[in-house]
């Protein structure tokens, strides 16, 4: 009975560490398996589109993390009182590296120029962060035509 | 009639009339009926039970031992069975050529696809073939500018009056429900694309 008892004891310390062991990889180096190798940071990145002269009546904009390490934790919504709503977006993106955001103005005051239209916060790892890759996909008018419209994200905090 | 009496007085010996038999039988027969507390006979049994001990301890040690052994070949065949699982998993990298769960590669070319793109939809519209943002905002443009009664655009203003279509999620009403439904479309992520 308590040889049972010992021989589950060791096999559950065993799993207990068996994470932090070590493994060989195919490359014949060896990698470290482990949850405390990654070093994971909370950090926001403001979305901004800078439209010039014309107002912004509407937005919708593709984010890629190709370094895919990243985790969506949550958006906030932009500076100006026009975008101040967080983006629609799919709740999904949630659990991958790739999102979809848009929004619209609900009233006739719109932003010009360059404004920050949402902010992303992210989970990442400090020793692998973010590589964004960005897609304008619209860019509107108060009427709904395309204006010309340049993308950028920067790290906030 | 005395001799008689005395005779059947006689204890009777188990070794009576065996005058015949070997002496080496004789002896042995002694010993096996000797009287224990006058020849040892205890001293016999205590050995015996000593002996007897021993090998009940070797045997059960044995056994022990085995149960260890089993045990462990339990451990190391469970152990392999999971280090295989986790070489082989979807998503490891330890497994040569392994492909990663969600690479540069894929991301980009599940990017490459347009979101929400759904041609002929009653989603799209201002009729572009795909649904996009610019499709909720000329819907969301049309319910302000009839709430306020003001005509900002004809084919802003048409779209609410020439076709019921508007009223996407048919609760017999075009408003704001059905505005963020197309914008909902709009950013929808396809399952396959996200799982990827």
């Amino acid at each position: 009975m308590m040889a049972r008892l010992h021989f589950t004891l060791a096999l559950i310390a065993f799993f207990a560490v068996a994470p932090e062991l070590t493994v060989a990889d195919s490359m014949g180096t060896t990698a470290a398996v482990s949850r405390a190798a990654a070093r994971p940071e909370f950090r926001s990145y403001g979305l901004y589109l800078d439209t010039h002269d014309a107002g912004l009546g509407a937005w919708q904009v593709e984010v890629v993390d190709l370094a895919a390490k990243s985790r969506l934790v949550g958006i906030e919504g932009g500076e100006h009182r026009a975008f101040a709503q967080p983006a629609f977006y799919d709740p999904k993106a949630l659990q991958g590296a790739r999102i979809v955001l848009a929004a619209f103005a609900p009233d006739d005051e719109l932003p010009r120029g360059k404004t920050r239209v949402a902010t992303l916060h992210l989970r990442v790892d400090a020793d692998a962060p973010p590589e964004f890759k960005l897609r304008l996909i619209a860019a509107v008018d108060a009427l709904g035509n395309d204006i010309d419209a340049e993308l950028e994200i920067r790290q906030e905090s | 009639m005395n001799e008689n009496s005395e005779s059947r007085a006689q204890p009777r010996d188990p070794h009576a009339g065996s005058e015949s038999l070997p002496e080496a039988l004789q002896a042995d027969l002694a010993a096996l009926w000797a009287d224990p507390a006058t020849d040892g006979g205890g001293e016999q049994e205590r050995l015996l039970r000593r002996q007897l001990r021993a090998e009940l301890a070797k045997r059960c040690g044995a056994r022990r031992r085995f149960a260890w052994a089993r045990g462990g070949l339990v451990a190391a065949s469970l152990l392999a069975a999971i280090s295989v699982g986790l070489y082989f998993m979807p998503g490891s990298n330890l497994a040569p050529n392994a492909k990663p769960a969600a690479g540069p590669d894929q991301i980009l070319a599940d990017a490459s696809l347009s979101p929400g793109q759904n041609v002929s939809s009653p989603l799209d519209r201002d009729g572009n073939g795909r649904v996009d943002i610019r499709d909720a905002y000329v819907l969301a443009r049309s319910l302000r500018s009839a709430d306020q009664g003001e005509n900002l655009s004809v084919d802003l203003s048409a779209d609410l009056n020439k076709n019921s279509s508007a009223d996407l999620n048919g609760d017999g009403k075009v408003d704001r429900l059905d505005v963020e439904l197309i914008a909902k479309a709009a950013v929808k992520l396809d399952d396959v694309e996200q799982g990827k």
